[in-house]
């Protein structure tokens, strides 16, 4: 590598290694690749990643043959109803004054309590939380067991889904949150974290003349309630706030 | 198009999804980081391709085609439930081996691991690219995103990639043993 140091046509150069750059422009770059040594040494740098990776799954294969099989169709519609039906509440009664062993025993009381229907649920430390009421005390109980689960199975790569709709979306817009700064440095510090959106109440807001804007990293689901079912196949754990 | 040669062209399209099974595994592989995994989304992604074959209207698009039902599975699983590995117990001494063997399987490794560390949006775009030899307009049908974002996205993944690959060859670069004539 020659320092990766970026250089002003960098756009150019990269087009150039993908074979996306005119017969012309590609006449040029070659070029100017023969009189400027920082741009010859930036396009042998950015090669060298493309060999590198081509050379990492080299040989990478995949087990032997399994014929492709019908996809099963889960039934999320069921285990809609059920969420629906069994909604958990107060998981978090003491927390704040609790120490961190008492902490950690409630987060595994929380995982064992919490509503799932997957399969997986005994070793599975992926949970999602849902909001949908605009209480800042309930936004902020959120993000604090959110975070305290991410950082307990942070070595277990637990993934963690703060999911929100009707009103609960608030905290998912950047507009509109009350805790928009903290909810960024989450978002910044935990690759494990996700916020899912409801698109129905983004587009009932927006119906309504309400310009919804939500953070860069959310993703959106049609419904919330759906998502929650799907998760919980998957064997996430489901805790309402 | 007669029945005859419509079957026909069913049953071939048919067989090259199936046949793009190792490609799709190498990109899914890549993607998730988990071998089990990955053959579990290939698996889906073939199922749910062959059920939808008849929906491909041209079939000069069936890589992106495939790619974009392969990115809807990783997407439905993304934050599902990874197995644990512990990699540095994987790290297996094999005193055995050619030096260079070893070099090359670290290198596969850590690259493998810059890989992993690369936001997802990034992962799947550089992939593709490198390992598929997808044009961007590709990459942004499979995954539908802007050509803008593929750049951008791309530009960022390979400088990250540069940045640590650079560093670590810098760590383990030994002073070359300096010659000098003794009289």
């Amino acid at each position: 590598m020659n320092g990766c140091i970026p250089h002003p046509i960098d756009d150019e150069i990269h087009r150039f290694v993908d074979g996306e750059l005119s017969a012309e422009d590609r006449q040029r770059l070659l070029e100017r690749i023969e009189s400027d040594p920082a741009v010859a040494a930036r396009l042998q740098d950015l090669r060298k990643v493309n060999d590198a990776l081509r050379h990492a799954f080299d040989g990478v294969q995949p087990p032997p043959n399994r014929r492709p099989v019908k996809r099963r169709h889960n039934g999320w519609r069921r285990a809609a109803a059920a969420a629906a039906a069994f909604l958990p509440a107060g998981f978090f009664a003491g927390w704040l004054t609790a120490s961190v062993d008492e902490r950690q025993s409630q987060i595994d009381a929380l995982l064992a309590g919490g509503l799932s229907l997957g399969p997986n649920i005994a070793e599975s430390k992926n949970a999602m939380f849902h909001i949908d009421v605009d209480d800042p005390a309930k936004f902020a109980e959120t993000l604090d067991k959110a975070e305290a689960l991410l950082e307990t199975y942070k070595r277990q790569g637990a993934r963690v889904e703060v999911v929100a709709n009707s009103k609960g979306l608030d905290l998912l817009r950047e507009d509109a949150s009350p805790y928009a700064d903290r909810v960024q440095q989450m978002l910044d510090r935990y690759d494990n974290l996700t916020l899912v959106a409801c698109v129905n109440t983004v587009k009932r807001l927006r119906a309504r003349g309400i310009e919804v804007r939500l953070f860069d990293e959310t993703e959106a689901d049609i419904s919330a309630v759906e998502h929650v079912a799907r998760r919980l196949q998957q064997g996430w754990t489901y805790i309402k706030i | 198009m007669n029945v005859i040669e419509r079957l026909r062209t069913g049953r071939d399209l048919k067989r090259r999804i199936a046949n793009r099974r190792n490609r799709l595994y190498k990109v899914a592989y890549a993607w998730c980081g988990d071998g089990y995994l990955a053959d579990d989304l290939v698996q889906d992604a073939l199922a749910r391709a062959l059920d939808k074959a008849h929906q491909l209207k041209d079939p000069a698009r069936l890589d992106s085609w495939l790619y974009s039902i392969l990115n809807n599975c990783w997407r439905e699983h993304l934050r599902s439930r990874r197995p644990d590995v512990e990699l540095d117990e994987e790290k297996l001494e094999c005193p055995r081996c050619p030096e260079w063997i070893a070099a090359r399987d670290d290198l596969a490794e850590r690259v493998q691991e810059l890989i992993d560390k690369l936001p997802m949006g990034q992962r799947q775009v550089v992939t593709l690219i490198a390992l598929e030899e997808f044009t961007y307009k590709e990459v942004a049908e499979a995954l539908d995103i802007p050509i803008g974002t593929v750049m951008s996205r791309l530009a960022r993944a390979r400088q990250f990639m540069c940045e640590r690959l650079n560093a670590a060859n810098r760590v383990v670069e030994m002073p070359r043993p300096q010659l000098r004539r003794v009289k």
